[in-house]
């Protein structure tokens, strides 16, 4: 097989996770999935890292954390680790909003078999043990089935067709990389908290040696908004592999030509307990690189356009148990759970009407198992006064509980 | 069940027919009762060509009158791709106005943002409605169609009445949303609007070529049923291959022909994720298998050679068809379905040296114009792993559970002897579907 059969199977391996990982032993990426909003690429390696330094994954066994301040957003965010083969480990990440509760690196099933002790701890003792049981399950059956194609994993696991894939991966890279501008440029970002996130990137080439660093230098310094280094390093490296069009190639040997200097304990750098403020820096410094990449390879000589964040909201209502977000993005609207509200009966829309202007959403809470309205993000949002309003105030942010009676307005304006 | 009747698959781009005589009963398996049968690639050979062929073929049933159609068909999923209601006005309770587009702008739109009408209980009146059909048919003077979306709770039936009443008068046909507050259901009504004139495409021509009283029955919910709503159409092909896949006592199934691999499960799923957003309806399709037959092969941005993500649109076709100029994943593999005898009846040019030579010519160009680094491939290189991956793809959506291969390029998968992969051999569209209409 060469490094075309290479990357084909590994696409079959990954195609089935819309966010994942796959690293060898040595933890060198291998390939990677980000097709959701929240983008975990390098909190997952970090994972990984944790994971086979203190438990030493083997085939057949599956492993679960969650951590919110190294940027899995929220508890309910869970990480999965397996290992398909001694050199070869899946990965992923998916949502469980019946957890709550912070998990340490943990063995769910060892050599396939559930381990005794934690699923008694983790999932018979929940309230929800048989949802849970049946969520965990579903993710050993997702892996199991990859694990079972033998010649597929027997192929991927193979250090030669890895570094020759490696070595396909870095003349991709370089080949796109000399395509675009050389050069530096910097920008920043005026927080809602009155921080600066400044933000350089430089692409050079020396001794042939092909470099892109970011450079966060200046940036203010932590107080109460602020997020991990990782958080903002996934993000950073979505922005890069789609603006140089690798996309399909991210590895290893791409992510060795990205440097990223994080002053220590800057805003972005000073992981959060919680990791309340994760998306909206990641957005922020992603936002931060894609103008300097934009404006660095713009044909106009002398660019004048300042930075100008784009407009976003997002929103969590908070039940037990479970979350429904609402996001808002500049023209795009997601509101996966308002139709599943709507149906229950747990709310009642008052009023909901979209026109080339923009979008109008009022409603009434029916049912009392609503604990607390939050804003999670919001950017860009600053002319926009009557945004979101309880019962006819106005809620600039943070966390509003949230009764029977309720009314809730937005007004988003494309 | 009459002496007489037709049977027919209408896919995306292509149709096959046959008509098979039920004098005796006899199984329609048995060459004998096939009386006439035809497959055409639509894009050269129109549908009303095949009905008038399929007239001219037998005149003296065609005297009398064909008596019964069957269809299973597909042929609205070329829909999936567009915003539809462009002819479609809404008339929304006031303050709801494109509700349905709002929980997610990804999704394409089904009905144009402009010709709403907002419905206030305590304004309407007839002269208000006459001055919003003004404005309807000056923004599109060829508007017929219209959803009501009036709320029980907030708009009263007399006024739902004099809605109903007004544009029935002006000729609208009228779609009724029995749910306004249920978006997934606003849905529906707008893809029942949006669809009617294709389906009413379908139903005009067989009417035109076969007769007025021809009992027209599609394949949907498990049977064949005549009378049936619009968007129950989309889920007419998956419904029938799964439930041929339970004939063979299996849970999944993977079928190929020329427009599309895909996976089908018998489970019965009730939320359909359509391109237009989430609706209720029962369907049985899992997932696209990659890559789509019509995808085109291609050097991308880095002068690799690639495949498209994206179908091309089915006109002209592959180069194969004789008109296409772009190579597709179907003419990769031209000759491994050289010998195939759908393949032949719907591209009878196929397999003329000019044929061949253009294919060769087309995937020659593409290697050498490829950028020579680790990642250069040939055509052939491809095929192996396409078919390699949709080996894998079919394993992964079935989780390793028994899956019954169909349809007529159902040969290009190779079945491993310890895997539980079978076969329905000699699949033929017409014939299948006669099976289940004389049961």
């Amino acid at each position: 097989m060469n490094a075309v059969g290479f990357q084909h199977q590994i696409y079959q391996l990954i195609q089935a996770f819309p966010s994942c990982s796959v690293v060898n032993a040595d933890g060198a990426l291998l390939a990677s999935n980000d097709q959701r909003t929240e983008i975990l690429t390098t909190t997952r390696l970090v994972a990984f890292q944790i994971i086979k330094k203190y438990l030493n994954p083997k085939p057949h066994d599956l492993f679960v954390m969650n951590d919110p301040e190294n940027g899995g957003y929220s508890l309910s965010k869970l990480i999965f680790v397996a290992a398909i083969d001694p050199n070869l480990y899946l990965i992923w990440d998916d949502n469980c909003s019946l957890i709550d509760f912070k998990i340490p690196p943990t063995p769910l099933f060892e050599k396939s078999k559930k381990n005794e002790f934690v699923w008694k701890a983790l999932i018979e003792s929940n309230e929800n043990s048989k949802e849970l049981a049946a969520f965990f399950e579903n993710e050993k059956a997702k892996i199991d089935v990859l694990a079972s194609q033998s010649l597929l994993v027997k192929n991927l696991s193979q250090l030669k067709l890895q570094t020759l894939w490696l070595k396909a991966t870095q003349e991709v890279f370089e080949h796109q990389f000399s395509n675009k501008a050389m050069g530096s440029f910097d920008c920043q970002y005026k927080t809602p908290t009155n921080q600066l996130i400044k933000l350089k990137f430089t692409s050079e080439e020396r001794q042939n040696i092909k470099l892109i660093s970011l450079d966060f230098t200046n940036s203010s310094l932590a107080t109460t908004f602020h997020t991990a280094s990782h958080v903002i390093e996934s993000g950073l490296v979505q922005k890069l592999i789609q603006f140089y069009q690798v996309e399909k190639y991210l590895t290893q040997s791409i992510l060795d030509k990205i440097k990223i200097i994080l002053p220590p304990k800057s805003i972005a750098s000073k992981a959060h307990p919680t990791g309340q403020f994760n998306h909206e820096i990641q957005s922020a410094c992603s936002q931060l690189c894609q103008h300097n990449l934009t404006q660095l390879n713009s044909q106009i000589r002398k660019s004048t356009a300042s930075f100008e964040i784009d407009s976003e909201l997002w929103l969590e209502l908070k039940a037990k148990n479970q979350t429904f977000k609402m996001n808002f993005h500049q023209k795009n609207i997601a509101l996966p759970c308002l139709e599943k509200l709507i149906e229950n009966k747990s709310i009642e829309v008052k009023k909901m009407q979209k026109n080339e202007l923009g979008f109008q959403l009022s409603f009434q809470v029916l049912q009392p198992h609503f604990d607390v309205l939050k804003v999670t993000t919001k950017l860009g949002c600053a002319k926009q006064d009557d945004l979101l309003k309880i019962n006819d105030v106005v809620f600039l942010g943070g966390d509003h509980p949230i009764k029977t009676g309720d009314t809730i307005s937005i007004k988003w304006t494309f | 069940m009459s002496e007489h009747a037709i049977a027919l698959y209408l896919g995306e781009s292509y149709a096959s027919l046959g008509v098979f005589d039920l004098k005796n009963k006899k199984k329609p398996t048995q060459k004998h009762t096939l009386l006439f049968e035809k497959s055409v690639f639509l894009p050269q050979v129109s549908f009303k060509n095949l009905l008038n062929q399929t007239k001219a073929a037998l005149p003296e049933l065609a005297e009398t009158g064909f008596k019964k159609i069957f269809i299973v068909t597909r042929y609205l999923d070329r829909l999936k791709t567009f915003r539809l209601g462009g002819s479609v006005v809404q008339a929304v309770t006031e303050g709801f106005e494109n509700c349905y587009a709002a929980t997610d702008t990804k999704a394409l739109s089904l009905a144009a943002a402009t010709l709403v009408i907002s419905i206030n209980d305590s304004t309407i009146s007839e002269e208000f409605l006459t001055s919003e059909l003004a404005r309807i048919r000056k923004i599109n003077p060829d508007a017929n169609k219209i959803v009501l979306q009036l709320a029980e709770e907030k708009i009263s039936a007399k006024n739902r009445e004099l809605v109903h009443h007004f544009f029935t008068a002006a000729e609208f046909k009228v779609f009724v949303c029995s749910q306004p507050n249920d978006l997934s259901q606003v849905r529906r009504s707008l893809l029942n609007a949006g669809s009617e004139g294709t389906k009413e495409e379908i139903l005009s021509e067989i009417k035109e070529a076969l007769g007025e009283t021809i009992e027209i029955s599609f394949w949907v919910d498990g049977k064949f049923k005549t009378e049936i709503e619009n968007c129950e159409i989309f889920s007419s092909a998956s419904d029938f291959l799964a439930s041929c896949v339970q004939d063979q006592k299996a849970n999944y199934g993977a079928y190929l022909d020329h427009e599309t691999f895909r996976m089908i499960s018998t489970d019965k799923k009730s939320s359909w994720q359509s391109p237009w957003g989430p609706m209720p309806m029962d369907h049985k399709d899992i997932a696209e298998l990659t890559p789509h037959p019509f995808s085109e092969i291609k050097l991308d941005h880095l002068s690799m050679l690639s495949i498209a993500k994206k179908p091309t649109q089915y006109e002209p076709g592959p180069v194969l068809a004789g008109r296409g100029m772009k190579p597709l994943v179907i003419d990769a593999f031209q000759s491994d379905l050289s010998e195939n005898s759908y393949m032949q009846s719907l591209f009878p040019n196929m397999n003329t040296e000019l044929q061949r030579k253009k294919i060769d010519n087309h995937f020659s160009v593409l290697e050498k114009g490829q950028v020579s680094n680790l990642l250069s491939t040939t055509k052939n290189e491809m095929k192996t792993l396409i078919l390699s991956g949709l080996t894998t793809e079919i394993k992964q959506h079935s989780k390793n559970n028994p899956v019954v291969l169909l349809g007529p390029l159902q040969h290009l998968v190779p079945i491993d002897a310890k895997s539980s992969v079978t076969r329905l051999e000699n699949f033929y569209w017409p014939t299948e579907i006669m099976k289940k209409a004389i049961l």
